[in-house]
């Protein structure tokens, strides 16, 4: 259907109906997504998968945030990030700009602001 | 009145009493002690009198010795005779004596005079009454070779039981010596007259006066009375008051001039001692009641400024804070301290209440992000069942539902982080110069294409007027003026909204014909979380803190904004007026562009993906093209001849045919030169815009694109291919096809 059929995508999101309804209509639209649930989840994911070419974190987490995840990782990971959060205040979006997110986007969001910002941090596909 | 002033009266009015109190007993003093004087001196007057009496009587006694003699009552007349030499020897006061009958012969005179028969006695009168009465007779003054003497009678008997008077002829001089030993006050003036009133003898002026009658007032108070005390003059003139007693046995008077200032003094000066004190008195009471009001208002005066601090929310006077009290009176110290208490109560509540309201901002904050991840787990999940869930029967427009509430949730979500967030003022605007008109109308046409104005007569009038303005934030409070129009007004209602510059001002005008606002609600209506008590659709229903937000914003631009109703039933009227600027001429291309509507224009969408298809199409009827669509390259090719279009935006990541070879045979055709073409594309990089001007696009999309951007380059594009005029061509159905 689109030239993103077969784009890996980690997903790190705690709360299992968010991850669940996104992971879904992401794999409706051809994607390839892995759920994390938690930091350490995602750093094991990481570790024993593939790269994948997108990462999508929730910016709270049980185990730590999204900003925390992202500075873990070292900076040549070779994937862009996106922040997906409850927080909307500009502060908010410029920190997780600062810690090399590509993207903020504002919970809710539709499946299709979410391809869009997909598509444009792989900045072609 | 101020504190001195009831303090002057308080005293005045204590003095006041006291004041008349001593007017009463100064007089009464002086009364008294003008009547102890007169007594005194009458008293006076009246030993002098006595000792006038006891004088003249010694003389009458001595004669009376004398005539008592043997040599008298034996009839030898010349052994009598040497006897009454020898006694005027020894009388200082007495000129001579003689013998008479009391027929009145003569029959000796100490002065060796003639016996003069039947020669009448010069003092007759007295010679008479000592003659016929048989007692002693006082004679009055008289004058003889120069010099003044009295004569003191008495009448004697001798053997023979024969009839005489014996006479001395007596000096006033010893009535004057008399006078003179009474030693009284040299300005006084004492006077002894003779029973004719003639002056005999007097402290003042002794020589001159003699023999002279008395003076007229006292000759006056004679007449009337034997004895008394009258304000008369004396004869020289000046005022004196007078005691006087005529004595009843001599018939002589004795009188006591007393000079008026010697009686008037004393009460004169208590009076004067009386009045300056009073007015001292006054003085001082007017300076006590000046110092102490100053003393005590002065700290009241600084207490009303700590008050008036307080009340403005600066703090309160710190002087009044300390310990240590300020004011000599212990209550005004006490409302100090009650003030400081006060001051320090309020700041201490002020303080509560900012942390409530942190925790307030805090707790929306947080609730509205706490509520977008069960949102968001919402819409995803709705969003799967629309994408995977039946798309007949009863349950297929249950996801749509679902999403639909959870986006109208969300907006409240937004609503209330924003609200927290302008009313705190935590919020930047990054101002533009933009044409209030474009705003209105971008506002409106995104309502209208999302359907929102269906069941509503609704008339935009943009009238071209330039703001400085976030124009995020100036779509906000039309969206939320025009929402609110919507929320209240019945359907098939009308909504006007005007755009225009007044002066200085730029007006955006939203009224309606819903239901009005009450006169109770009107002046509230601005105030956070008040709503009108109905709505017409409770789905529409908000938070209330939609024309809060539009006050809020409106200010922060400088701008105000009213309401007005006639009434409830008889719709509503917003009007914000914020600062009109000119419009900037530097950038006329994009100034034309933006005043004036964009021209309507024919637009063919060229896009595989339904939804994205959808909304770029929505947008673009909402800046008022006409638009056409086409899902894949064939499809657009095949359509060009029937819909010849001014402008095809073309995604690039066509399925089969791509972008770049839909515009590389678009151009190939004759129709299609002079097309206008648009990439879209997700793709951002410099390689495919090189490779789209190469394939003959005119510009280059990347998404999103805003509806705003697209329909200005859609314009650009149009307007430099220079060659279609911006008129809408009518379908020539037949024979277009290629």
């Amino acid at each position: 259907m689109t030239a993103d059929a077969g784009r890996r995508v980690l997903l790190v999101e705690d709360d299992a109906d968010s991850a669940y309804g996104l992971s879904e209509l992401l794999k409706i639209e051809g994607f390839e997504v892995d759920v994390a649930a938690s930091m350490a989840a995602a750093l094991d994911t990481l570790e024993s998968a593939p790269p994948p070419d997108v990462l999508i974190a929730d910016l709270q987490l049980p185990d730590g945030d999204g900003l925390e995840l992202l500075a873990r990782l070292p900076p040549e990971r070779g994937f862009p990030a996106i922040a997906l959060s409850g927080f909307t205040s500009p502060s908010d979006k410029a920190s997780t700009a600062r810690a090399g997110f590509a993207r903020h986007l504002t919970k809710p969001v539709r499946v299709r602001e979410l391809i869009s910002a997909i598509e444009e941090v792989l900045g072609g596909g | 009145m101020r504190l001195r002033s009831h303090l002057l009266t308080l005293t005045l009015g204590t003095l006041l009493p006291m004041v008349i109190l001593g007017v009463i007993a100064t007089g009464l003093i002086a009364e008294r002690e003008r009547a102890l004087f007169q007594r005194g001196a009458t008293e006076r007057m009246l030993a002098l009198l006595t000792a006038v009496d006891a004088e003249l009587s010694r003389h009458s006694s001595t004669l009376q010795a004398l005539g008592s003699s043997r040599s008298f009552e034996s009839g030898n007349r010349s052994a009598f005779r040497e006897e009454a030499l020898r006694a005027l020897a020894i009388q200082p006061g007495w000129r001579a004596i003689n013998l008479a009958e009391s027929g009145g012969e003569r029959i000796w005179d100490t002065r060796d005079l003639p016996p003069e028969v039947g020669a009448t006695p010069v003092d007759d009168e007295s010679f008479r009454a000592a003659a016929e009465t048989g007692r002693v007779a006082i004679g009055n003054l008289h004058q003889e070779d120069g010099e003044y003497h009295f004569r003191v009678r008495v009448p004697i008997t001798d053997d023979a039981n024969r009839q005489y008077v014996l006479t001395a002829r007596v000096d006033p001089r010893v009535i004057s010596d008399l006078l003179a030993r009474q030693r009284l006050p040299s300005d006084w003036v004492g006077v002894v007259l003779d029973a004719n009133e003639r002056i005999v003898a007097r402290t003042v002026d002794q020589q001159r006066t003699i023999g002279r009658p008395a003076s007229e007032s006292l000759r006056a108070a004679l007449a009337h009375d034997d004895e008394g005390w009258f304000h008369g003059a004396t004869i020289e003139g000046s005022e004196v008051y007078t005691p006087f007693n005529r004595s009843p046995e001599t018939g002589w008077t004795v009188a006591m001039g007393i000079p008026v200032a010697a009686v008037d003094t004393g009460p004169r000066r208590m009076a004067m001692a009386l009045a300056l004190g009073v007015i001292a008195a006054l003085m001082l009471a007017g300076l006590l009641a000046a110092a102490l009001g100053r003393r005590i208002s002065a700290p009241i005066s600084e207490l009303a400024t700590a008050a008036r601090a307080l009340g403005a929310g600066e703090p309160v006077i710190p002087a009044f804070a300390g310990p240590a009290p300020t004011s000599d009176v212990e209550e005004v110290n006490e409302v100090a301290r009650a003030l400081a208490e006060g001051g320090l109560a309020v700041r201490a509540r002020e303080e509560e209440l900012r942390s409530a309201d942190r925790a307030k901002d805090e707790f929306l904050a947080m609730l509205g992000h706490e509520l977008r991840n069960p949102l968001a787990a919402l819409l995803s999940a709705a969003e799967l069942l629309e994408a995977t869930g039946p798309t007949e029967g009863p349950g297929a427009a249950a996801p749509r539902i679902v999403s639909r509430q959870v986006r109208h949730m969300t907006r409240m979500v937004d609503d209330l982080l924003d609200v927290s967030r302008v009313t705190t003022g935590k919020f930047e605007l990054s101002r533009q110069p933009v044409d209030l008109a474009e705003v209105a109308t971008t506002v409106v046409d995104s309502l209208d294409s999302a359907g929102a104005l269906d069941d509503h007569q609704v008339n935009l009038d943009a009238g071209s007027v330039w703001v400085d303005a976030d124009v995020t934030r100036l779509e906000q409070v039309l969206a939320n003026l025009v929402g609110n129009a919507l929320k209240y007004t019945p359907a098939g209602g009308r909504i006007e909204i005007s755009t225009r510059r007044e002066g200085e001002r730029a007006m955006l005008v939203v009224s309606d014909s819903g239901i009005g606002l009450s006169p109770e609600l009107l002046p509230r209506v601005f105030e956070l979380f008040v709503q009108g008590e109905r709505t017409l659709d409770r789905t529409l229903g908000g938070l209330g803190i939609g024309l809060t937000l539009v006050k809020r914003l409106v200010e922060r631009h400088g701008g105000t904004v009213t309401a007005a109703s006639a009434g409830e039933g008889h719709g509503s009227q917003f009007t914000v007026a914020l600062p009109a600027i000119e419009a900037p001429v530097a950038n006329e291309a994009a100034a034309g562009r933006l005043e004036a509507p964009a021209p309507s224009r024919r637009v063919l969408i060229v896009e595989d993906n339904e939804d994205a298809r959808q909304a770029l199409q929505e947008a673009l009827r909402g800046q008022g093209h006409e638009v056409f669509e086409a899902a894949d390259g064939p499809a657009a090719l095949a359509s060009i001849g029937a819909t010849r279009p001014d402008v095809a935006v073309i995604d690039i990541g066509l399925p089969g045919l791509d972008g770049y070879e839909v515009a590389r045979r678009l151009r190939a055709w004759s129709e299609g030169r002079s097309l206008g073409l648009i990439a879209l594309t997700g793709y951002g990089q410099r390689e495919t815009r090189e490779r789209a001007i190469d394939a003959g696009f005119d510009s280059y999309l990347t998404k999103p694109v805003s509806p705003r951007e697209l329909s200005a380059v859609i314009e650009s594009v149009v307007s430099s291919s220079g060659v279609r005029p911006a008129v809408r061509l009518h379908h020539d159905a037949a024979g277009d096809t290629p």
